[in-house]
């Protein structure tokens, strides 16, 4: 039985489970290196008095919408743009240090957000994963092929399954949407005597989503990717000052197909002996500040 | 990397005059030998599918160990400070920015942060020190820590130690200073000679057995830190106070110096003794001690990375790579899961915020 030297022979660091990094092994890639990507982004300082003439510290660039509700809510249009173009940043810097520690593309990417320093306005961005490059034939034509250096947030075991079943990683794409709504309005004030839906919040919500949505789904068709998987939602209203500015935050992986036809994985049913309350992976450290 | 030394004298002093109280429950029986270890109850926090996975790779426990150290950091006068090359550049005259000021100023318990650049006269594009002494600090503790910890492993006459779980928390009173707690499962292959220097992983049983089966080898928990204070000069003032959006570039150069330092400093260590780190972890945040002396900037917040993961290096070369055929973690079963998903919550999510 002929056997192959250890593939990447290099030094690695990896934040990739063991069974994750086992698949991505199995996939025919090798963990290179644990990669960061950061970005510290200023939002341009305004108010918007939407309605009731109120100051919103914070965010900036209010535009009132037709479709948020008119004076009742509108999208922080300069704030949507600064959590896109901050996290885009972090994301580009992150496949610059794939592509300087040899890696090809980089799985299990997750991004994180939060304030730096006092207020709202300034935010930092940080995006890590795990850079991985070509350790087999059959990966390095896989590579060839793809737009490098590409980017998944999904886990070492999707990567597994995505070129397993003939499709490959192309980007991490995003779509952010922050508005300024409030549940109450001078119709519902006025009529609080029977139950009634908050009509213009429920639309200044569904708006919100849809746009989101969009500007994610419109950075797919640019890079020309056939679909998005494991799309996540993320709803947050950050420290800007009022519970009532809300992010709408979406983030994908877009994926194409690289074989000429999708290939079926026929699944096994079994049943595990895991426990129900499965701990996968439980953090090493935690830390307390008094 | 500063302090990482566990032979300096300070850390030999003090984990000689603390005491392992389990050195005296592993002496009576087992111990050393590793093949007596049956005659003796272990303790551990292993799960039940970790233990089996644990007996499946050869090894069985031999013991609950913990390590601990509270640590204070120096009434810092500065001098534990430095620039930090490449990030918010130059501007300071007469070098050294923050020495020889005395008081609290600059160092990790005190001094001014982010704002505070500009009424110190750092115009232009800022200034970034590193808290140098804070770092040693942290690195000494954990490592005092870590060291009694392996200690009681080797009393237990333990090869390892698996399921390394840290908890550090901050102390404000009466001293600024660090909590420090760990604690493992030691693991014994029985029938081998004990090890001089027991390796500890952050790695659950399963991940070790599968890590073991595939080859490699845990080596030893690292840990890097990295600690930064921003002082803003005009242009990161300007930009932070923009009506349009803008990046704040100074800032960005400072996050981004401090967490790959942080993780430069992990992997410098991880390649003392591995081929490669696993499972890394990047705590990154704010961080604010208190100061001892009172003013309105006292114990401002500055910048802490702290990058965790286990060395691993490989010690079979015919297993990692090509592995025989038939092995089933070279080909991986497709399976559908009859649990729910909600259970069966895996790994971090990628858009939290």
């Amino acid at each position: 039985m002929s056997r192959q030297p250890p593939a990447g022979t290099g030094f690695f660091s990896s934040d990739l489970s063991v069974d994750e990094s086992l698949l991505v092994e199995s996939a025919g890639f090798g963990a290179r290196a644990f990669v960061i990507g950061s970005c510290v982004y200023h939002t341009g300082s305004s108010y918007v008095g939407p309605g009731y003439g109120m100051m919103v510290p914070g965010p900036a660039g209010a535009s009132r919408m037709a479709g948020l509700g008119g004076a009742w809510g509108g999208e922080f249009e300069a704030t949507s743009a600064a959590m896109r173009d901050g996290r885009r940043l972090a994301l580009r810097r992150l496949g610059e240090h794939c592509s300087a520690s040899g890696g090809v593309g980089v799985v299990g990417v997750r991004i994180t957000s939060d304030s730096f320093g006092e207020t709202g306005a300034t935010r930092r961005f940080l995006a890590i994963g795990t850079a991985i490059g070509p350790d087999s034939a059959a990966a390095r034509s896989l590579a060839d092929h793809a737009r490098l250096p590409f980017m998944s947030h999904l886990s070492g075991q999707d990567f597994y399954l995505l070129v397993q079943a003939g499709y490959m990683p192309v980007d991490v794409v995003i779509g952010s949407c922050v508005i300024y709504a409030r549940a109450q309005s001078f119709v519902n004030t006025v009529a609080n005597t029977k139950n009634m839906e908050l009509e213009t919040f429920t639309k200044a919500l569904y708006t919100a989503r849809e746009l989101a949505m969009e500007r994610m789904q419109s950075e797919v068709i640019a890079l020309g990717a056939d679909g998005v998987v494991g799309v996540e939602m993320v709803e947050a209203a950050h420290n800007w000052g009022s519970a009532s500015i809300t992010e709408f935050f979406v983030l994908g992986t877009a994926i194409r197909q690289v074989s000429s036809e999708h290939r079926k994985l026929l699944p096994r049913l079994v049943v595990p002996l895991e426990d129900t309350v499965v701990r996968t992976s439980p953090s090493s450290i935690v830390r307390e500040h008094q | 990397m500063p302090a990482s030394d566990p032979a300096s004298p300070g850390a030999e002093e003090t984990s000689g005059t603390v005491p392992t109280p389990r050195g005296v429950r592993a002496s009576d029986g087992g111990a050393g030998s590793g093949g007596g270890g049956s005659r003796r109850a272990w303790s551990s926090n292993l799960s039940v599918p970790e233990l089996a996975a644990i007996r499946g790779a050869g090894y069985q426990p031999a013991g609950f160990v913990l390590g601990a150290s509270v640590y204070r950091f120096a009434a810092t006068s500065g001098l534990g400070t430095r620039t930090v090359p490449g990030a918010g550049g130059g501007g300071v005259p007469g070098g050294a920015p923050f020495t020889g000021w005395g008081g609290s100023f600059g160092g990790a318990t005190g001094g001014f942060g982010i704002g505070q650049g500009m009424a110190m006269g750092y115009y232009g594009a800022g200034v970034t020190v590193e808290l140098e002494d804070y770092e040693a600090g942290i690195v000494e503790a954990s490592q005092l820590a870590l060291d009694r910890m392996i200690a009681e492993a080797r009393d237990y006459g333990a090869h390892g130690i698996v399921g390394v779980r840290i908890r550090q928390r901050h102390i404000g009173t009466p001293v600024p200073g660090v909590d420090f707690f760990v604690t493992g499962t030691a693991v014994v292959r029985p029938g081998e000679p004990s090890a001089e220097m027991p390796f500890s992983s952050h790695l659950s049983g399963q991940d070790f057995a599968k890590l073991i089966g595939r080859g490699y080898e845990p080596r030893g928990f690292v840990l890097g830190i990295a600690a930064v204070r921003a002082y803003e000069g005009w242009a990161t003032a300007g930009q932070m106070m923009s009506w349009r959006n803008t990046e704040v570039t100074q800032l960005s150069q400072v996050f981004d110096r401090c967490t790959s330092l942080a993780v430069e400093r992990m992997e410098s260590d991880a390649r003392a003794i591995g081929d490669g780190v696993v499972g890394v972890e990047l705590n990154v945040g704010f961080s604010r001690l208190q100061a001892f002396t009172t003013g309105v900037t006292a114990g401002s917040p500055f910048l802490e990375a702290l990058a965790t993961g286990t060395a691993v290096a490989r010690v079979d070369a015919a297993v990692s790579g090509a592995a025989p055929d038939g092995d089933s973690l070279r080909l991986p079963l497709a399976i559908m899961r009859l649990a729910d998903r909600k259970r069966m919550q895996v790994g971090g999510t990628g858009g939290q915020s």
